[in-house]
């Protein structure tokens, strides 16, 4: 039996018995799936932190409503959808939130503090800063496209199945994110953009 | 239109991964294979994608999974408990109230020894309430007894 063939085999079991309510299998769909989820999410937020909330509320999602996963679309699909989802709300929740506390606050407000920019090392600063600088010109769609295709290797088919987008209008998002990303590359190499009069 | 390195910069920056590198029989694939200014640009965009993606890979959550499990499954609990409240609160304020409207039905009224009925106004003038104070007095079934009250 090929290796691969024998992983689907075992996510198959694990999906069925999540699906059926048996707590193990779906700590394990957990665990294979756990630091994709946050992938998905970063790339959608464009903040750690966010990404963090987003993949907490996905997990009490995914336990919820697993038993509703009737295998018509891929699983990844599936838990895309999820994931997707769970930011779109957490997104609108935090906005109203904010627009709430913009009109209650009569003072200015104080600086936040938030403790989980202690715990950030320099390493993953620079690498937090870099992500926001190629990242944060993109829209959430672009984004998300960008990373799905062009960095984690989905295809535009398989995308369009995710976002539930005719495939045309993901390759017209992927373009415009891949002119916005690689104009920023190309800042810091100016000498290599010479030759062709822009 | 054929591709040359007059026009091959906008088709550059919208390219597949794989037409940067110069694979493929694509028009930019073949033009990079040939050019070397757009081979350069090809390469310089593809090692910023891999950096980026390098990066991303490496961003893992701050949480362990056995930490964002626990508190998934904590969460969930409290929404079930939640939810069972709302499925069962009203139905037991609906029995409650149901049977406190068949025991009226059945035993009418029940008058409670010494219950208070309502102020005589005629007894009032009877009692003096204390300086910046006012009194009222209660009737109540028992003939021999009143409420004084002052306030």
């Amino acid at each position: 039996m090929s290796e691969l063939k024998r992983i689907d085999e075992s996510l198959s079991a694990l999906i069925r018995g999540a699906v059926a309510g048996d707590e193990a299998a779906f700590e394990g769909l957990v665990r294979r799936h756990y630091e994709q989820i946050y992938r998905w999410a970063l790339a959608r937020t464009g903040d750690r932190d966010e990404a963090e909330d987003v993949t907490q509320e996905t997990l009490v999602r995914l336990h919820r409503h697993i038993g509703s996963f009737d295998g018509r679309s891929a699983f990844s699909t599936w838990l895309y959808q999820v994931t997707r989802s769970a930011a779109a709300d957490l997104h609108r929740r935090r906005s109203r939130r904010e627009r709430l506390a913009l009109k209650v606050r009569s003072e200015p407000p104080a600086v936040a503090i938030d403790p989980r920019e202690d715990e950030e090392t320099t390493d993953e600063r620079r690498a937090s800063d870099l992500v926001k600088t190629f990242l944060e010109k993109l829209s959430e769609r672009q984004r998300e496209i960008f990373d799905l295709v062009d960095l984690q290797g989905f295809s535009t088919v398989e995308v369009s199945a995710m976002l539930k987008m005719e495939p045309v209008t993901v390759r017209s998002h992927l373009f415009r994110a891949r002119k916005a990303i690689r104009r920023k590359i190309l800042e810091s190499h100016p000498e290599l953009v010479e030759g062709y009069g822009h | 239109m054929a591709i040359n390195c007059d026009n091959a910069f906008e088709r550059l920056l919208e390219a597949d991964p794989a037409e940067l590198a110069g694979q493929g029989d694509s028009e930019v694939a073949v033009h990079v294979r040939e050019c070397v200014g757009c081979k350069a640009v090809g390469t310089q965009l593809l090692g910023g994608q891999e950096q980026l993606a390098t990066v991303l890979t490496q961003m893992v959550p701050r949480t362990d999974v056995d930490g964002a499990l626990s508190a998934a499954r904590a969460h969930r609990s409290k929404i079930r408990k939640r939810q069972q409240f709302w499925q069962w609160g009203p139905i037991a304020a609906a029995a409650a109230i149901s049977g406190v409207m068949i025991l009226r039905a059945l035993g009418g009224n029940p008058i409670v020894e010494g219950e208070i009925l309502s102020p005589p106004a005629a007894i009032e003038s009877l009692v003096e309430a204390p300086a910046g104070q006012n009194v009222l007095v209660f009737e109540t079934r028992d003939q021999s007894a009143k409420v004084i009250w002052f306030y």
